[in-house]
């Protein structure tokens, strides 16, 4: 039952600004941890910010209205100067600031706390760990990191498994019982891209079969994605930007070489396909792919991983962007995307027709 | 110029307690607002609950190969 105190949260009007859970900035591409499930195995990497971007494209969004900033790669502590210089740049805006790793820096306790020393400021932890990551980096290096952050005050830990079957998770859930009730868990399945080797892909659990009943109306769409060339994309997704130019799919926004990130967020607010992937979720592309058979004959399979496999795979088809399209030109979907927006996220409608 | 359904959407984005009655009896606003019926279904078809997900603001922060 919706009531009036339902619809009361802490949220006020945005206007034309979205509203983001987070911003994620990408330090750089680089990781020399290589591990086998990664979404970058395969591509070029050598795409790089200048450390005066990083600076300047972090104080941007630490401008937009946006409670949290986190640190992605890539590695991010490959370039600990450039994390540094980030964090110093807006450690006064009452902003989260998180960062990823994969802990690999962390070669003892002492130099784990001189890192995270260094980066004052960092309140948030997501730290990769799972048989990938482990496969190269020792999991004390973890333990390190756990271990310094927890004594210097960082009490926002998350550990990230990505696994390809259930066995693979208890795997290393059964690593941190010691640390269960002090740490966050997110556990998600590895997304099978074409790029992966066979050893990856051929341990894969059981796949759902599309349906728009399997998926949510929310994702990771609340937290766009800086890439170090500055490109800014609608998700996470937009990393696979480093296996080929995305300028020209739904998920591209902008670039910050070329405009600020408040004149890309607001131009992106006023753009219907886009306001439908936020309102409509994986949900709403479940629903345009199983209104349109070509979708998956061009994407080559109906079974996925999780949402953001089905999404991106359906979305790089040239059939997945036109449907995208031509769906977010129905008089009533563009009313169920202005209702979202209006009554969901405080933000303006977009302007109909009268 | 009469009202529109976009001027009810504004309206309700600065206003939770006429978004909340909005929602809940679009049917009392299709005069001043001009609805179509498919507009009123819309305003009160069950996924509207999927807006209040929207509105915790609670999503996880994206995660994926870090």
């Amino acid at each position: 039952m919706i009531s009036p105190q339902s619809l009361q949260q802490p949220l006020s009007y945005r206007g034309l600004f979205p509203r983001y859970d987070a911003v994620l900035i990408s330090v750089t591409e680089r990781c020399h941890v290589g591990c086998r499930h990664c979404g970058f195995y395969g591509a070029v990497r050598n795409r790089e910010a200048t450390l005066d971007e990083i600076v300047d494209w972090t104080k941007q969004v630490g401008d937009y209205p946006i409670g949290r900033i986190i640190f992605t790669g890539g590695e991010p502590f490959e370039r600990v100067d450039a994390l540094e210089q980030a964090i110093d740049a807006v450690r006064s805006m009452d902003r989260i600031l998180c960062s990823f790793t994969s802990s690999f820096w962390a070669t003892s306790y002492p130099q784990a706390r001189a890192i995270l020393n260094r980066l004052s400021g960092l309140q948030h932890l997501f730290l990769s760990s799972d048989v990938y990551h482990q496969e190269r980096v020792p999991i004390e290096r973890v333990f390190n990191v756990i271990q310094a952050a927890f004594d210097l005050g960082i009490r926002d830990i998350t550990i990230c498994i990505t696994s390809s079957n259930e066995a693979e998770r208890l795997t290393i859930r059964q690593q941190y019982k010691k640390w269960e009730s002090m740490l966050k868990f997110h556990e998600d399945r590895v997304i099978p891209t074409q790029f992966l080797p066979k050893s990856v892909l051929c341990n894969q659990d059981k796949t759902t079969k599309i349906s728009p009943d399997n998926y949510a109306t929310t994702c990771y769409l609340q937290t766009p994605l800086i890439n170090p060339n500055g490109d800014v994309l609608a998700c996470h997704a937009g990393k696979a930007a480093a296996h080929k130019d995305m300028r020209t799919s739904p998920y591209f926004l902008g670039n910050l070489r070329q405009q600020s990130f408040k004149d890309i967020a607001v131009e992106a607010s006023r753009r219907w396909d886009y306001q439908y992937l936020r309102t409509q979720g994986p949900k709403g592309v479940a629903q345009l792919v199983c209104s349109n058979p070509v979708i998956l004959e061009q994407v080559g399979r109906d079974e996925f991983t999780n949402a953001c496999d089905m999404c991106f795979s359906a979305l790089r088809t040239p059939e997945g962007k036109r449907s995208l399209v031509q769906e977010a030109t129905q008089p009533q979907t563009r009313d169920l995307i202005n209702i979202r927006l209006a009554i969901g996220l405080r933000e303006a409608p977009i302007d109909l027709p009268s | 110029m009469p009202l529109q359904f976009a001027d009810a959407l504004r309206l309700a984005a600065k206003d939770p307690q006429f978004a909340a009655d909005l929602v809940q009896n679009p049917q009392n606003y299709q005069a001043a607002f001009n609805l179509s019926p498919q507009q009123v279904n819309g305003l009160k078809n069950g996924t509207i609950n999927d807006v209040l997900t929207h509105a915790t603001g609670q999503a996880n922060p994206a995660i994926y190969f870090g």
